[in-house]
C-alpha cells in the first residue's frame, strides 16, 4: 500500500514535470497585412526557453473567438492575440477584444495601432488591451517581458 | 541674392514672388500686402491697407472694407499661435475670385504682435503618421546631440536601457584616465568609441594601435616601438596602447604586454577590444587567482592572461549586438541617413515606415557597420526624399524571418531515450520503496526480474 502510494506520488511529480515540457505559448495575429505576423515570428521567442512550444498563426478578427477557444482551453498553453488596428478597423475590432477579455479572461491582448488617436489608444486598455504598440520593434521588449514572466511561474507555479 | 540681416533683401524676395502674402498689425489692420495679393483679388493693394482685417468688424457699404475683413484670420489663433483658412474674398465687379488656402502665423507676443498670411498649399494638417513619426525621431537626435556632443559617436546612440548604461559607462571612461575594455560583437563600433575615450580622458597623448591576433612578442615590441620611446625619454610621459582582439592575442603576446604594463607603471594604459564580454568579467576578481591563464568558454579555449584581466577589469563597456536592442535602431538608422544626406551622397532624406519595418527585423549580424553600409548605399540608390525599401541592399531587404514554431519543431527528440530515462525513474523509485529487493521492485511494477535488472544494468554502461 504504501508502495502504491509512492508510486502515485511519484508519477504526478513525473506528469507535473512532462506537462511543464509540453507548455505551449500561442501567438495569434490579426491583421490585413503580415507587419506584425512578421514581428511575431522575429520576436516572439525572445528569451523562451527551448522546452516551450512556441506556435503562431494568423486568422481574421471572425476566427479568432474559435482560435482562441481551442487554445485557451489547454492547461498550459499561454495565449496571447495580437490586434492590429486602424481608424478602419477599430469599431467591428473593438467588439471581439471585449468579448475575448470576457470570455477569456487569461488571453493576453496585445493592440499594434496605426494612425488611431490617443484617447481611442485609453479606450482600447478599458476593453483589455493590455499592451498598445505603435511600432513593431516595440514586441521585442513585450515578447521578453512575457516569456520571463511565463519562465517565472514555470519556477513558482 | 545676397544674404543679409537686412530687411530690404527679404522683401525684395516677397515682392519678386507671386505668392499672396499680407501683414496684419497689432491694431488689426492690414499693414502689408504683396504683389500677389493684387493678382488673385484683382484690386489695387494699396487701397487695402489700413482697412481693418477682423472677422465681425462692422461692414460698410465699401465692398474694399468686405475684402478686408475675409482676409482676417480664424478664431484661436492668439492661443494656437498659427492656423489655416480657406479664405473666399467676395468678388470686385464681374471678377470672380478663386478660393485661397492661407496659413496664418502668429509673430511676437501681446500687444505688439503681428499676424503674417501666406497663401498656398500646406499639407501638414493632415496627420501623417509616418512624417510624425520621422519628426520624433528627429526630436531625439537633436536632444541626444545636445546632450552627448562630446562623446557623439553615433554608435553610441540609442534609447534602450543597454545604450544608456553604455552611455553611462563611456562618460565615466571619459573623465578619468585608466585601463579599459571595451566588449562587443564584430562591427560594434568599439575601436571609435575608444579612440573618442582616449582623446577625451588623455588629450594629445601618444596611441599606438595593434591587431591582437597578429602579434607575437617580438612584433608587438616593433609595433608599440614609438610609444615605448616616448615613455622612455621622459620619467613623466604617458602612452597608451590599443590593442584590437585582445582576447584572440597569443598568450606570449599578452604576457609580454602585462610585462610592459608592470615596467612602465600607470604611464602605459592599455585599451582592450574584446568580443562579446566573457563571464569572467561579471565574476567577482580573484576568484581563481593562482591560475595564470584563464578559460571562459569550453568550446573554443580562449584565454587571457590574468595580469591583462586584472587591468582590463578596471572599467569595461559593453556594447550590446543591434539585435538585442532593434528599439535603437531606427534612431541609429536615422542617424546615418542624416549624416550621409549632409554629406550630399544622395537624395535619400528619410526612412519610409516600411523601410523601417525591414531594417528592424534584419539581424544584422555585423551589427553597426553593416547598418553604416546599408544606409549609405539606400541613400545613394534612392531616387526620392523617401528611402524605400527596394533601396536597401538585397540582403536586407530579402530577409525573411523563419517561422519560430517549425524551427522549434524541427529540434530532434529521441523518444526510445526520453521512454527509457522514464522508465529508469519508475525502477529507481520501486527498489526504493523496496529496499533494494529487485524481486519485490519487479511485482511491484508488472515486469519481470531480469527485465528489471537488464534496465538496470543498460543505465549503469
Amino acid at each position: 500500500m504504501r508502495l502504491l502510494n509512492e508510486h502515485e506520488t511519484y508519477m504526478k511529480e513525473i506528469v507535473t514535470s512532462l506537462s511543464l515540457k509540453s507548455r505551449e505559448v500561442v501567438w495569434i495575429v490579426c491583421e490585413s497585412g503580415n507587419r506584425w505576423q512578421n514581428a511575431v515570428r522575429h520576436f516572439g521567442t525572445e528569451g523562451l526557453e527551448d522546452s516551450v512550444d512556441f506556435l503562431n498563426f494568423s486568422c481574421d478578427s471572425i476566427d479568432m473567438l474559435k482560435q482562441v477557444q481551442n487554445h485557451a482551453g489547454k492547461k498550459h498553453a499561454t495565449v496571447i492575440v495580437l490586434w492590429e488596428i486602424t481608424p478602419k478597423t477599430i469599431a467591428a475590432k473593438c467588439r471581439v477584444i471585449a468579448e475575448c477579455r470576457l470570455r477569456y479572461p487569461s488571453v493576453i491582448q496585445i493592440s499594434g495601432i496605426a494612425r488611431i488617436p490617443n484617447r481611442y489608444q485609453a479606450m482600447l486598455s478599458e476593453l483589455g488591451i493590455t499592451v498598445a504598440l505603435k511600432r513593431p520593434e516595440s514586441l521585442q521588449r513585450v515578447a521578453r517581458i512575457i516569456n520571463q514572466v511565463l519562465q517565472a511561474s514555470k519556477i513558482h507555479p | 541674392m545676397t544674404a543679409g540681416t537686412k530687411i530690404r533683401n527679404l522683401m525684395r524676395l516677397i515682392d519678386s514672388s507671386d505668392a499672396p502674402m499680407w501683414a496684419i498689425g497689432p491694431s488689426g489692420k492690414l499693414v502689408y500686402l504683396s504683389a500677389g495679393v493684387a493678382a488673385w483679388l484683382g484690386v489695387d493693394v494699396d487701397q487695402l491697407l489700413d482697412r481693418r482685417a477682423v472677422a465681425g468688424s462692422p461692414i460698410t457699404n465699401d465692398p474694399l472694407d468686405l475684402i478686408a475683413a475675409t482676409l482676417s484670420p480664424p478664431p484661436g489663433l492668439t492661443q494656437r499661435g498659427t492656423a489655416t483658412l480657406r479664405v473666399q474674398p467676395s468678388s470686385m465687379a464681374s471678377r470672380r475670385v478663386s478660393p485661397l488656402d492661407v496659413r496664418f502665423v502668429r509673430v511676437g507676443r501681446g500687444e505688439s504682435a503681428v499676424t503674417l498670411a501666406i497663401g498656398g498649399q500646406f499639407d501638414d494638417r493632415a496627420v501623417d503618421e509616418e512624417i510624425s513619426d520621422a519628426a520624433l525621431v528627429r526630436e531625439q537626435l537633436d536632444l541626444w546631440r545636445k546632450r552627448h556632443t562630446a562623446i557623439a559617436t553615433t554608435a553610441t546612440l540609442g534609447q534602450s536601457s543597454s545604450a544608456k548604461r553604455m552611455r553611462s559607462r563611456i562618460e565615466v571612461a571619459c573623465g578619468v584616465r585608466t585601463h579599459f575594455g571595451i566588449f562587443g560583437p564584430a562591427g560594434c563600433g568599439a575601436e571609435s568609441i575608444a579612440m573618442k575615450i582616449h582623446q577625451h580622458s588623455a588629450p594629445r597623448e601618444p596611441i599606438a594601435t595593434v591587431d591582437g591576433p597578429l602579434m607575437d612578442p617580438e612584433l608587438l615590441d616593433a609595433s608599440i616601438n614609438p610609444i615605448i620611446a616616448v615613455l622612455a625619454d621622459s620619467s613623466e610621459s604617458k602612452a597608451s596602447v590599443l590593442v584590437r582582439e585582445l582576447d584572440e592575442m597569443p598568450i606570449e603576446a599578452q604576457r609580454h604586454l602585462s610585462g610592459l604594463l608592470t615596467s612602465f607603471g600607470n604611464r602605459l594604459r592599455l585599451i582592450g577590444l574584446c568580443s562579446p564580454k566573457p563571464a569572467l568579467f561579471s565574476e567577482p576578481l580573484g576568484v581563481d587567482p593562482e591560475n595564470v591563464t584563464l578559460s571562459y568558454e569550453q568550446k573554443v579555449p580562449k584565454h587571457l592572461d590574468q595580469a591583462i584581466v586584472d587591468c582590463v577589469a578596471a572599467l569595461t563597456v559593453t556594447i550590446e549586438p543591434l539585435a538585442t536592442r532593434c528599439d535603437d535602431i531606427p534612431l541609429l538608422a536615422t542617424a546615418l541617413v542624416d549624416s550621409r544626406f549632409a554629406a550630399k551622397e544622395g537624395v535619400g532624406e528619410r526612412l519610409s515606415r516600411a523601410t523601417l519595418d525591414a531594417i528592424v527585423l534584419y539581424p544584422w549580424p555585423n551589427n553597426f557597420e553593416e547598418l553604416d553600409s546599408a544606409m549609405r548605399h539606400a541613400v545613394r540608390s534612392a531616387t526620392r526624399e523617401t528611402i524605400a525599401p527596394e533601396n536597401l541592399p538585397l540582403a536586407v531587404r530579402s530577409y525573411r524571418t523563419s517561422d519560430g514554431s517549425k524551427a522549434r519543431k524541427l529540434q530532434p527528440i529521441s523518444l526510445d531515450s526520453m521512454i527509457a530515462s522514464y522508465e529508469l525513474k519508475l525502477i529507481k523509485a520501486a527498489l526504493e520503496a523496496c529496499d533494494g529487493n529487485r524481486a519485490a521492485a519487479a511485482r511491484s511494477l508488472g515486469i519481470t526480474r531480469s527485465r528489471l535488472i537488464r534496465r538496470v544494468d543498460e543505465a549503469s554502461q
